[in-house]
């Protein structure tokens, strides 16, 4: 055996160290969620203070090393005896667990204290007892320490043998001092701010019905009933027989396996109960799969019956632990439970009774807020509401199984059956992604549920594509869509704004001022065709928008910025004024915390117009700062410094 | 410059239908609404690094021809139980003597004692079956009970013929004339590479035992049955563990692989007597027991109004509105409530709101000192919008000093169960987004008003000091960063000066330590190693000197808590000094081979 930890080293240097963590966690919480364990079986660890600024592992000594996985841990005087007992709480059954002291060692008091002045509960109060050995014993009113935990407001002070105490005090929250009398050994009291008076309190005088018991863990069996919310239907398999709008259970089974033999045997011996409560079932066989297993002889199965294929055995697995958070492979026999519209409503691992099968038959009909209820073990409280379906989720399953064609088609089939503009979209993404322009458009379009007429699709189309930043067919579909809708403001704006993404500057001025036109108090078309217009060289009318976009949305930005801009840098000297952009732009930097370089630069262009060149050549180095923390083009900020500093004002096209 | 074209500015303003559509999204409320579009697969509860590293060891080294210290630390470590069972036929090795004879009593009170030997004694050696005889002779029937061995280090020898050493840790105890004595020692042992290897000697590193006195010493019961005995939800729920629903419930429900859910004492219903909430995954009802008179537990989950069916992780008795009586205060994943109590321990909602984050833990404290409690929650994952990483977990990077967790929140009390969130305004949103998994509050400078201790996985803590109602975060200058895997805070003056002392568990790992301090441990600067290994070493213990804090986690002994989780300062043998309890185990499955 060769010892090289130099080979090692070589070999892993090879993998780069953000790979290796990738790795490393998909590695684990793989396995993690397999079911396996990790750092499992800890024993609880119990430090015992030796007073010598050390501690001693004294778990094994005192009965506290259990095994579970361990999580909150929360003290109190349960049994009123004088000694802190321990609850904690495991990540395993028992998921609580109260450990009782049943010694007692020193002496002690305990205290609880009540504010006025300060918050009922006293939390943030501190206690201080001095025994008259150079030590303080101090303690404080705490809400939530440790982890997930809150312990119990009572302050325990043990005090070792024989202690007297020579000074009790109290720190309020806030620094109230208050000097406490009347504390007696062995005793629990209260304290009520500003009364310096402790007054005996007496714990319950019944009998204690608390003792050393061994708990039972429930007996574990592998029989699982999974009832899912926002139900969805499996992809459309061959081998499962359409058997139309009925609802289906799908059974995976097996003649070699016994429990699969006796439940189809008690599906065909209750055949006519099954068939009433209007359930049909599709038994597959999995042996089939086996070439040994072929010669089997064919069973006498009243419902329908076939072989599993790996395709249909796949499915299923994915489905499963898409949903089902442990990672284990499905057992024989595992049923599906599907309702009339096909969408998977249970799942079953192991032998199904029948009676729960016919009692879900007929869950299958009331609405899913009802069946809710019947997906959890226990009666509660929702405070939320339903999920809704997860086709999205399921279908990332597939292609993350190496399967991203059948992600596309079951996402298609989906849309064909079931309305749901979050699936939409993400299959017209997938699609754009995919640069299939044409089904992306066909996919979105589907959005809005009426596209009868051909405006309507090219419409919804070029929105979308819009919104996809697909700028040039938008426009060629918001194009087609023109003469139906020319009279719709909001329309002729995503028009001009696709022409003007295109490059056509004069169309889009068309379509701005129609907008305004039509709708005279929309700031963000006037902004719009302020900007389409100062990129035509058509400054002054610009300028008119910008103010008219200002005067419906006072202090709105953009318009603001672009103003100043033009105000200062405009070739025309009418046009210019630089103490009106100074105004008009120093807010806007107050506003946006001053780090933003476009808003320093409109700054440093006004300031330079007024003669302000010191200013402007300080307000551009910081802009340049800014520009650069953020990676943006600095070109034309270097050429206006340029300027500034030989006292030139910065003059646009 | 100017502002160009505003796509989706514009469309949001001008394409009404699409902004109805937004506007209805956000109303709706799921349990898991972030987690629903992404992956289903991952735990909620993260790996910490060194096991990242073990795992590529495992799947990926092993399997090279290469020198591979897992392996081998693997082998020694079953050859040394192996050799330490009772009926093993023992090596003819010469060895230290394994229980010192210079034992010295450094600690006694009532119920037991503590011996110890800093050193090895003399190099008088004796036979292997020798030593661990006399080892085994403080039980009368002459072997240990229960025995537990740690391998937390392993280095090639310098030697050249295949030589290794292993330090390891033995926990041993069992029955005396008194009660349970246990035995801790650390051991170096050197081998030589075989298969299996072979044990050439064991040297003692330190050694103490813990006897008890008559009366049985200190000792706890587990009296759960008996207390639960008239609540049959306790065998029906919480006798099942995590593992059984996670194979049962839908996910979406939010099931919680690690468990993390936690419990809460105080009064529900006014009678005096402390109350217990426990927290429970999603798909099951939380759970409220108030305690009869007689010390057992009465099941009010339904008639109190608390039993939500929501992820819930860790819950807060506190008086919010003064009245004095206990209201709550939850923080169940994605949202966090507040319920008011009517004073007979009946609860009506008054508030549900949508944290930015996945809440953990939370603490109240009054830290604007205007008389009301506020509260401090942790959101240790971030909002799945916000995080187009892997997995529920996200990446955090870098992993031993993350910074792109989950926002934490404080949350004002405005009187009227009116709330505000004040992070941004008192500076706490500063190294707010660290993965934070607790959180307490503490007078650390004795000023009169609230500090805030926060523990977060992958990498430093936050100590933000109260100044008037504004935090600065202290702990690098206050040297209380403790860069490692924080899981839980606790405060307590553990050497009673007067000052509280914080407490941080992490995780002590054995792998995370073996590897580590390989030679060629990642081909990384020395001060990465350095952050690696302090990120394996375990739980911290800083002693608040006044003008700072100083780490005195290893000559505290305190570091070793294994997987730790929450850990709690508590005087258990009322001496008047503050010991500490430790929870702690990651994820223990019926699956027999520990990862």
């Amino acid at each position: 055996m060769s010892q090289s930890p130099e080979n090692l080293s070589a070999a892993l240097a090879d993998i780069k160290a953000s790979d290796r963590y990738k790795l490393g966690w998909k590695a684990l919480t793989e396995l993690i969620g397999q079911g396996r364990s990790f750092s499992g079986n800890e024993s609880n660890c119990f430090f015992l203070n030796t007073r010598d600024g050390r501690f001693t592992d004294a778990s094994a000594a005192t009965g506290l090393s259990l095994y579970d996985d361990g999580r909150a841990v929360a003290v109190c005087d349960w049994d009123f005896d004088g000694s802190q007992d321990l609850w904690v709480s495991n990540r395993n059954a028992p998921r609580v667990r109260l450990l009782r002291n049943s010694s007692r060692g020193g002496d002690w008091l305990a205290l609880r204290l009540s504010g006025t002045s300060s918050n009922k509960d006293a939390v943030g109060a501190r206690v201080v007892l001095d025994l008259g050995d150079n030590r303080l014993r101090s303690k404080t009113v705490r809400a939530g320490d440790g982890f997930l935990a809150q312990s119990s407001k009572w302050l325990h002070f043990g005090l070792g043998n024989k202690a007297t105490i020579s000074s009790a005090t109290v720190y309020w929250p806030g620094g109230k001092v208050e000097k406490i009398s009347g504390l007696k050994m062995h005793q629990y009291h209260t304290l009520e701010q500003g009364k310096g008076q402790a007054v005996l309190w007496k714990p319950p005088a019944e009998n204690l019905a608390i003792k050393t018991s061994q708990i039972t863990f429930n007996e574990s069996n592998d029989t699982t009933r999974t009832w899912l919310i926002g139900r969805i239907p499996l992809p459309r398999l061959e081998g499962i027989p359409d058997t139309g709008n009925s609802p289906k259970l799908i059974n995976l089974w097996s003649e070699s396996c016994a429990p699969c033999v006796a439940e189809i045997s008690e599906w065909t011996k209750h055949e006519k109960k099954i068939r009433e409560a209007g359930l049909d079932i599709v038994a597959l066989n999995v042996g089939l799969l086996d070439e040994n297993q072929r010669k089997t002889t064919p069973i006498t199965f009243p419902f329908n019956s076939g072989k599993a294929s790996p395709e249909i055995l796949d499915v299923l697995d994915i489905f499963h632990r898409t949903f089902v958070e442990l990672q284990q492979p499905l057992p024989i026999p595992t049923s599906f439970l599907l309702d009339k519209e096909g969408r998977v409503a249970a799942i079953y691992k192991g032998h199904v009774p029948l009676f729960t099968l016919l009692d879900d038959v007929a869950l299958l009909s009331k609405p899913e807020i009802e069946a809710r209820d019947a997906a959890v073990p226990f009666p509660g409280r929702w405070a939320s509401d339903l999920f809704p379906p997860q086709a999205i989720r399921l279908a990332e399953s597939f292609a993350r199984a190496g399967n991203p064609s059948l992600r596309k088609r079951y996402l298609k089939d989906y849309l064909l059956r079931f309305e749901s503009e979050e699936t939409r979209l993400y299959l017209g993404r997938l699609l754009l992604d995919e640069n299939n322009l044409e089904q992306a458009v066909r996919v979105f379009a589907g959005i809005s549920a009426t596209t009868e007429n051909e405006a309507d699709y090219h419409r919804s189309a070029g929105i979308l594509l819009l919104k996809y930043n697909q700028i040039r067919p938008a426009r060629n579909h918001l194009k087609a869509a023109l003469s139906v809708y020319k009279d719709n403001p909001d329309f002729r704006f995503n028009l001009g704004i696709a022409e003007a993404g295109s490059g056509n500057l004069v169309e889009s001025l068309n379509h701005f001022r129609a907008c305004v036109r039509m709708k005279p108090t929309d700031a963000v078309a006037h902004f719009q065709l302020g900007n389409a217009l100062q990129a035509t060289g058509k400054g002054h009318d610009a300028v008119t928008h910008y103010r008219k976009s200002l005067q419906v949305r006072p202090g709105w930005m953009f318009p603001a910025n672009n103003l100043a801009w033009l105000l200062s840098t405009h070739p025309d000297s009418e046009l210019r004024n630089g103490e009106e952009a100074v105004k008009l732009i120093t807010p806007i930097i107050k506003a946006d915390g001053g780090k933003n370089h476009t808003t320093l630069s409109t700054l440093a262009a006004a300031l330079a117009e007024t003669g302000d060149f010191k200013g402007a050549i300080e307000t551009t180095t910081r802009a340049l700062h800014y520009a650069q923390s953020v990676g943006a083009n600095d070109a034309g900020l270097r050429a206006a410094l340029s300027n500034y500093r030989n006292g030139k004002a910065f003059r646009g096209k | 410059m100017v502002f160009l074209i505003l796509i989706s500015h514009l469309l949001s303003s001008c394409d009404k239908k699409s902004a109805k559509t937004n506007s209805a999204e956000k109303e709706l409320r799921f349990p898991n609404q972030n987690e629903l579009l992404t992956k289903a697969y991952l735990p909620d509860k993260g790996p910490r690094d060194a096991a990242i590293e073990v795992i590529l060891r495992r799947t990926d080294a092993a399997a090279d021809e290469g020198w591979d210290s897992e392996v081998v630390s693997d082998a020694a470590h079953q050859r040394l139980e192996e050799l330490l069972d009772p009926e093993a036929s023992l090596p003819e090795i010469l060895v230290q003597p394994l229980r010192p004879s210079d034992l010295q009593e450094s600690y006694t009170d009532e119920l037991l004692s503590v011996w110890r030997s800093g050193k090895g004694t003399s190099s008088t050696k004796l036979p292997l079956s020798q030593a661990l005889t006399s080892l085994r002779a403080i039980y009368p029937s002459g072997t240990e009970d229960k025995l537990k061995l740690k391998t937390y280090n392993i280095t090639p020898s310098k030697s050249p013929e295949g030589m290794f050493n292993t330090k390891i840790i033995y926990f041993a105890s069992g029955k005396t004339a008194h009660g349970t004595a246990q035995q801790n020692a650390r051991w170096h042992c050197s081998w030589r590479s075989g298969n299996p290897p072979e044990l050439l000697g064991i040297k003692l590193i330190d050694y103490e035992e813990i006897l008890p006195k008559q009366g049985g010493g200190l000792n706890f019961d587990d009296v759960t049955a008996s207390v639960f005995k008239e609540a049959p939800s306790f065998q029906d729920q919480l006798m099942l563990g995590i593992d059984h629903w996670r194979s049962r419930l839908q996910g979406d429900f939010g099931i919680d692989v690690n468990g993390l859910q936690g419990i809460s004492l105080g009064d529900a219903n006014g009678d005096g007597l402390d109350d217990i909430y426990v927290c429970q995954q999603g798909g099951l009802p939380n759970k409220l027991y108030v305690r009869n008179l007689n010390g057992t537990l009465k099941d009010v989950s339904a008639e109190s109004g608390v039993d939500w069916m929501e992820l819930t992780r860790a819950v807060l008795f506190v008086d919010l509105d003064n009245d004095g009586d206990q209201d709550l205060a939850l923080a169940q994943g994605w949202y966090w409530m507040l319920m008011e109590n009517n004073g007979a321990g009946i609860f009506t909602k008054r508030t549900e709101t949508k944290a930015p984050s996945n809440l953990h833990s939370l603490a109240a404290a009054d830290y604007d000192l205007d008389g009301d409690l506020d509260l401090y929650f942790c959101g240790r994952n971030p909002a799945r919008e916000l995080n187009n990483s892997e997995g529920i977990l996200g990446q955090p990077i870098p992993y031993h000093d993350a910074n792109n967790g989950g926002a934490n929140l404080l949350i004002r009390n405005d009187g009227n169960w009116h709330f505000s969130d004040a992070t941004v305004e008192c500076g706490l949103d500063v190294n707010n987004t660290r993965y934070s998994y607790a959180c307490s509050w503490a007078d650390f400078d004795l000023d009169g008003d609230s500090d805030l201790y926060v523990a977060n996985d992958f990498g430093r803590n936050n100590l933000y000091l109260n100044r008037n109602g504004k935090f600065i975060d202290v702990a690098g200058s206050q040297g209380v960063e403790d860069m490692s895997a924080g899981m839980s805070i606790t405060w307590g003056d553990y050497n009673n000066d007067g000052r509280p002392d914080p407490y941080i568990s992490n995780m002590f790992s054995s792998a995370g330590n073996r590897i580590t301090y390989q030679r060629k441990f990642r081909s990384g600067i020395e001060q990465e190693i350095e952050a690696f290994r302090r990120h394996a070493r375990g739980n911290s213990l800083f002693a608040n000197i006044g003008s700072g804090f100083t780490d005195v986690s290893e000559n505290a002994a305190v570091t070793m808590a294994r997987w730790a989780w929450g850990a709690k300062f508590v005087d258990l043998n009322n001496d008047g000094w503050e010991d500490i309890y430790v929870a702690n185990g990651f994820i223990t499955t019926e699956d027999t081979g520990d990862l």
